[in-house]
């Protein structure tokens, strides 16, 4: 399908480009870790878009996929020396596959009960994590030692077990010039902006085509030849694979894991990201994490303790008012503008009074009008 | 022998309240095609408005039924201005369960804004007797329990087959728009049927309390097992989840305690395991009505 080039959208594109490259240089270290918060969030509310605003297959448990994206990549750094790089290559596979297990009952069952065992899976996470407490520091959690420092002294290692906040860990190379948090910032983008165009590719291709038929009618997309199976099953491993990215980049950012932070109550940030912005969008990630980052920042710290009952409530708001999220009330507003204008254009053509009848429902494709 | 005893009583008493709120979880399904995933934070609330009652000085047996009144409110409440909002369960499953884990977490935070985050120790509505039996002493408090759980599917038994509400709950679950059509006030019924699930869910939740301490998190783990406990049993089933709870009650409390693997740590395991295996190889479960699909 190709469009003709919009050049307002283009410059729109530009623009915020430009700012997220700049942002950094102006901001201070908070702040920019803040930016970073939102791309990671970004990241892992892309995984839940794809699977549920694309495909129809719901998860209330991807915080434990970005958790074992973290775990993986702090036990990986820490104990086997291995690269950031490479750990979070490894942490991506295995959410993926763990994905690919906890997806398969999807097949014989419906949409709810997929919701149901995900919900299990990001209650049992954190249990799990503190069962193996000899590898995942327990309920206290772990911090990342930096590489170099691994495995030369003991008592490194020994802090390094006991919740050591490294300062050092994921640094600024010297050639870059910059601070860490920077780095950290632009390492993130660069990874985002690499993992929505995959995403966004995938879902305009003839295999997104087939995800969303499989999300609209299962069995109409088997009947078209859509594998349903195959595709269901490696999007859940894909979208959990995609979580993981953002669980390199907590480990990353955060420099330390422990299990408090990848309770169910991450899952539903993550869906409220996703579902306020847009499920079924690929922009809507973002605007959603962009707007959780400045809730948290612009809610009082002695109102802190009024966050998640703020988010349940944005959540039961979004699917009563505008179940299409911020996109989907954009997408609703242009297309009313244009039928208004094509009617006027009509009328004017014909004579006829300009009777703007009620606009399509161009909203039809949102996260809730296919059948679970 | 005496531990065993002790364990498969301990494993009863928390199988007869993953089965209690199982019951609650079955009474949505059947009636809406539906899981309530708020379903455990309701209870938990409930609980929390039952102690404050207690605070202030009514004995708990009251408050417990109070907050059986107030969880009937919440639940009938949820369906009324919320799921009606959203066209019903049928026409929007998805957008439903993102209500109703939007309210699992206002809940579950609201409560710890409410009363705190620290647990809180409640009384026992049936007292701390023990009696003697088989050579191991059981609380009263687990027997009660049982019979309130036997009460429980009696009146389930009744309610469905002997009363004009049970035979509209009926109707409207085999084909609401007939039901509609016969006369029968849908969602009036509906929200009956929601509000009843809510009362008995507040029941697990005050006994849960007992069992262990009044928590905002103590219902989490006992939602999943109560959905292991529907799924095992098939979620249209009643008997199947009062089965299924006690078996899985039962089972996890054994493993929890002979198999060091598991642990205490992850009690959470098993029911997992079973819920997974369950849905790959029967997943209309050993009483429930397989759906036939059309792919």
């Amino acid at each position: 399908m190709t469009r003709p080039v919009e050049w307002w959208r283009v410059a729109v594109w530009a623009v915020l480009g430009v700012l997220a490259v700049m942002a950094p240089q102006f901001l201070a270290a908070g702040e920019v870790n803040r930016l970073s918060e939102v791309i990671y969030i970004s990241v892992a509310a892309l995984a839940l878009a794809l699977l549920t605003g694309y495909n129809g297959q719901i998860s209330l448990g991807h915080g434990a996929f970005l958790g074992m994206g973290a775990y993986v990549t702090m036990i990986l750094t820490v104990d086997y020396n291995v690269s950031y790089a490479m750990a979070g290559l490894i942490a991506v596979v295995f959410a993926f596959v763990v994905g690919l297990v906890v997806g398969l009952p999807a097949l014989r069952i419906t949409g709810i009960y997929l919701a149901l065992v995900t919900l299990a899976l990001a209650t049992l996470f954190p249990q799990i994590v503190v069962r193996l407490g000899d590898i995942t520091g327990s309920t206290v959690g772990r911090g990342l030692v930096p590489r170099e420092g691994f495995g030369d002294s003991a008592a490194l290692e020994e802090l390094g077990r006991r919740r050591f906040l490294s300062t050092e860990g994921f640094r600024a190379p010297e050639w870059s010039g910059l601070a860490d948090d920077q780095w950290h910032y632009y390492v993130f983008l660069v990874i985002a902006v690499v993992v929505f165009l995959l995403v966004r590719n995938l879902v305009g291709s003839r295999v997104g085509r087939g995800l969303v038929a499989i999300r609209d009618n299962e069995t109409a997309a088997e009947v078209a030849g859509v594998p349903v199976s195959t595709y269901k099953v490696l999007t859940f491993g894909i979208s959990a694979g995609i979580a993981a990215v953002g669980g390199w980049m907590f480990a990353v950012l955060n420099n330390a894991v422990s299990p408090t932070s990848f309770t169910i109550v991450l899952s539903i940030t993550l869906l409220v990201a996703a579902v306020l912005g847009g499920a079924n969008s690929i922009i809507g990630p973002v605007i959603g994490a962009a707007i959780i980052v400045a809730l948290r920042e612009a809610i009082p710290t002695e109102s802190q303790r009024y966050t998640q009952v703020i988010f349940g409530l944005v959540l039961i708001l979004v699917m009563l008012i505008a179940p299409g999220g911020i996109v989907g009330i954009y997408r609703r507003t242009v297309a009313r503008v244009r039928q208004t204008r094509a009617m006027r254009a009509a009328a004017a053509d014909h004579g006829g009074s300009p009777d703007g009848g009620p606009a399509p429902d161009t909203d039809k494709t949102d996260v809730t009008t296919q059948e679970v | 022998m005496q531990l065993f005893i002790q364990r498969v009583f301990d494993g009863l008493q928390a199988g007869a309240i993953y089965a209690i709120l199982a019951l609650a979880i079955v009474i949505i399904f059947r009636a809406s095609g539906m899981l309530n995933f708020a379903q455990g934070e309701i209870a938990m609330f409930t609980t929390f408005v039952a102690w404050n009652l207690f605070d202030v000085g009514l004995p708990w047996w009251s408050a417990s039924v109070a907050s059986l009144l107030i969880g009937f409110l919440v639940g009938a409440g949820l369906y009324r201005l919320l799921i009606v909002r959203l066209g019903g369960t049928h026409a929007n499953p998805l957008a439903v369960v993102m209500v109703t884990i939007g309210l699992f977490l206002m809940l579950n935070d609201g409560a710890g804004v409410i009363w705190g985050t620290a647990a809180k120790p409640v009384p026992r509505v049936f007292g701390t007797g023990r009696v003697e039996l088989f050579g191991a002493g059981i609380a009263i408090q687990v027997l009660g329990i049982l019979a309130v759980l036997a009460v429980l599917v009696v009146g389930f038994g009744v309610l469905f087959q002997r009363t004009k509400l049970g035979l509209a709950l009926r109707a409207v679950t085999s084909n609401q728009e007939s039901a509609a059509l016969a006369g029968i006030k849908v969602t009036t019924t509906l929200m009956i049927g929601w509000g009843l699930a809510g009362a008995i869910g507040s029941l697990a939740g005050t006994f849960t309390a007992s069992a262990v301490a009044l928590d905002k998190n103590m219902m989490q783990v006992v939602l999943i097992y109560a959905f292991a406990a529907a799924t095992l049993g098939g979620f249209d089933s009643p008997l199947g989840a009062v089965l299924g709870g006690l078996i899985i009650g039962l089972v996890s409390e054994l493993v929890v305690g002979y198999v060091d693997l598991v642990g205490n740590d992850l009690r959470l395991l098993p029911g997992f395991a079973l819920v997974l295996i369950v849905l790959l190889v029967r997943p209309q479960g050993m009483f429930g009505s397989a759906k036939v699909g059309r792919a």
